[in-house]
């Protein structure tokens, strides 16, 4: 033989050959994972941020709707005006109104009748569940041919509410449009007493009752005023000096925090104990991105072990859960707890493609001696080679049933409600479906083979809570989340370990119990 | 899982890719490391090393060769970096005429295995067995094997025909000891 032959021998044995690895060593050795990353990540932390946003948006949106509807409770809140004797306003119809909204559109203004809603005689009248009143004050002037209807209600916190309906054919000195940071005339505004009839009592004008008004002097109001002056009944009206309008600000962010998704269940919820703790139910549907780790549990990896790192996918999480919430009053903290389905989904993209070599003993070479009386069989290793090669996608699904249980803090922040909460979930079932993949291209199904523990232990969960109330629609919440299972999904039959972590956002509904 | 996506994961970072990675090629490598290495031990370093560096520098891997053999040549490089202590500076020696690629041998050296092989490459003094290596199995050109090994490529060439004829060698002693064992068995 040629020594190049030679050559050409080594390389060709040398060249593909293959050593055997101790690969957890050194997998482990490795640290993997440990490179700089791209940011794959942060694509799901922008998708979990995408219905926050969303969310915040709405809400905006739904502010600029209901402003007026809103601005006008926290004045009326503010501005209580309540009968009393001192007032006298010449009442010619009366209206019994139970309404506890109030009527009011946009175009309503703030009317600071100091002097012009002097001695206005008055016809009070009650009734037995809301005191209502109404006046009509015929104008002397030619001008007011129309009348301007000016409604306020003057909420009762015993009987609910009251409700003026005045019929004015004048109108008011000033008129600004009643914002948070509304103008109060000096002249109007003055510290008042209670001498001054009406002065700082404010009343809701339309914007074509402002606008007709303007059209009035000052003395053709004042005539008209003095004119029609009877008094059968007096209407007295709490005064608001300065200093309660400086407070005003204050009043309105209390209100507002009646807007509280606690604080409103504080108010409307029945209680238990002495009225000090107070329930609701949440209903509530998530998803979650599942983060997975294989491992290899005896000291060599399956064969599956491979295809499985390499081809095997997670898919979306789902979550629904049924929760009971209960509040105490007082407290920011709240205690959260229920049951809750969770389904995680497993796909498998196999693409295969591996020789598998099969040695059987046979006979390798008959020879038959030169007299033909020997037949010599020589029996050996026949090595039969068998190349597979093929595509398969499989799913299997991991069903869990957890009763959650967690501990929330709560707090009202810039038109939100912000809370954080943590707690576990005690899982008292776990299920396994779908076709697991166990060799190089065969998967078994989970349905025949337990490979999954039926139980998988205490898992830990945190995240976020960011709620709106939405009216009539209820309070509704996004928390974003995650969870950490300590635990290996697969059993003892299973030399392959599954671990999780997940990331994910769920939505609920607050439904007080009534 | 296809070699683009593990790279590409590997590239992002993601933990699943690169032990897809190490788990297909660490078998292969971990062959070339030991070729280079005295031991096992050393050849498992070398390998650890090899994939420190791989990871390290994927991003710079552009797709173009292939990329089995660019892992190699890390694989390569980091044995040698491991073995510099052991390899041996020499001068350039005068290079011998290559008569002895057309030296004939005995047949059976036509059938040997991977270990025989190596266990007749090992008694290469380490600087003549990395160049015949480099030369013979991993297809280098000399002027790739003074770029690793940061020699003049008249060394390389110098150090393949010594290594050559120091198989040659080796093969002759072998095969005179064995003719030793054979007469002595038939005198017995």
């Amino acid at each position: 033989m040629k020594y190049l032959d030679f050559e050409k021998h080594i390389k060709s044995e040398l060249e593909g050959a293959q050593e055997t690895v101790q690969m957890d060593e050194l997998l482990s050795a490795l640290d993997l994972g440990d490179t700089p990353k791209k940011s794959s990540k942060g694509n799901f932390v922008y998708w979990l941020f995408i219905p926050i946003l969303l969310l915040a948006s709405l809400t905006m949106a739904w502010n600029l709707m209901d402003e007026s509807k809103s601005n006008n409770t926290h004045s009326d809140a503010l501005i209580q005006p309540q009968i009393s004797g001192k007032n006298s306003i010449n009442a010619t119809e009366y209206t019994n109104s139970r309404t506890e909204k109030k009527e009011t559109s946009l175009g309503e203004t703030l009317i600071s009748n100091s002097d012009n809603l002097n001695n206005l005689s008055s016809g009070n009248s009650s009734s037995s569940s809301s005191s209502s009143s109404s006046s009509n004050l015929s104008s002397r002037s030619s001008s007011n041919s129309e009348n301007n209807n000016v409604n306020y209600e003057n909420s009762n916190q015993e009987d609910n509410s009251s409700t003026l309906n005045k019929n004015l054919n004048s109108s008011s000195k000033q008129a600004q449009t009643r914002d948070f940071n509304r103008e109060v005339n000096s002249e109007n505004s003055k510290p008042s007493t209670a001498k001054e009839d009406l002065s700082n009592s404010y009343i809701f004008l339309s914007q074509d009752e402002i606008d007709a008004s303007k059209s009035n002097s000052t003395s053709e109001l004042i005539e008209n005023r003095n004119s029609n002056v009877s008094s059968p009944e007096v209407l007295q009206r709490d005064i608001i000096s300065m200093s309660e309008l400086n407070t005003s600000s204050e009043n309105l962010i209390e209100n507002e925090m009646d807007g509280n998704l606690f604080s409103r269940m504080r108010i409307n919820c029945p209680s238990f104990n002495n009225a000090e703790w107070h329930m609701a139910l949440i209903p509530e549907v998530g998803v979650f991105s599942p983060r997975k780790t294989l491992g290899v549990k005896s000291l060599e990896a399956p064969d599956s072990y491979t295809p499985r790192l390499a081809y095997e996918s997670s898919l979306e999480g789902l979550e629904i859960g049924l929760y009971g919430m209960l509040v105490r009053d007082n407290v920011p903290f709240y205690i959260k707890g229920g049951v809750s389905y969770s389904r995680i989904s497993e796909r498998m993209d196999l693409e295969y493609e591996f020789t598998q070599q099969d040695t059987t003993i046979g006979i390798i070479s008959t020879t038959i001696s030169g007299n033909g009386d020997t037949i010599t069989h020589i029996y050996g290793d026949i090595i039969t080679e068998t190349t597979y090669k093929g595509s398969n996608r499989q799913h299997h699904y991991i069903h869990l049933f957890d009763f959650p249980v967690s501990l929330g803090y709560s707090t009202y922040l810039g038109g939100f409600d912000i809370g954080i909460e943590a707690g576990v979930r005690i899982n008292f079932m776990t299920r396994a479906t779908g076709n697991l993949l166990t060799t190089k291209k065969d998967y078994t199904p989970l349905s025949l083979n337990k490979l999954f523990k039926n139980r998988i232990g205490v898992n830990y969960f945190g995240g976020l809570m960011i709620g709106r109330n939405f009216g009539s629609l209820g309070d509704f919440y996004l928390a974003p989340r995650f969870t950490y299972f300590p635990d290996d999904f697969s059993n003892a039959a299973n030399t392959v370990s599954q671990k999780y972590f997940a990331i994910g956002i769920n939505a609920g509904v607050v439904y007080k119990i009534n | 899982m296809e070699i683009d996506k593990i790279i590409e994961g590997c590239k992002s970072g993601k933990k699943n890719c690169q032990e897809v990675l190490v788990r297909t090629y660490a078998p292969v490598l971990l062959s070339i490391c030991r070729r280079y290495t005295k031991d096992h031990e050393s050849a498992n370093d070398a390998l650890q090393e090899a994939f420190i560096n791989i990871f390290k520098y994927i991003n710079s891997y552009s797709g173009k060769g292939s990329f089995e053999g660019w892992l190699k040549r890390i694989a390569v490089n980091c044995s040698i970096t491991f073995q510099k202590k052991h390899f041996q500076k020499y001068h350039e020696p005068d290079v011998l005429h290559d008569s002895v690629q057309h030296c004939e041998i005995p047949q059976v050296y036509s059938t040997l295995g991977k270990e025989e092989i190596l266990g007749l490459l090992n008694e290469l003094p380490r600087s003549l067995f990395v160049v015949f290596n480099m030369s013979v199995i991993e297809g280098y050109n000399h002027k790739e094997i003074s770029e690793i090994l940061g020699i003049s490529e008249g060394t390389s060439r110098a150090s393949l025909s010594r290594a050559r004829a120091r198989v040659i060698e080796i093969i002759r002693q072998r095969q005179e000891k064995e003719n030793q064992r054979v007469n002595h068995l038939h005198l017995i």
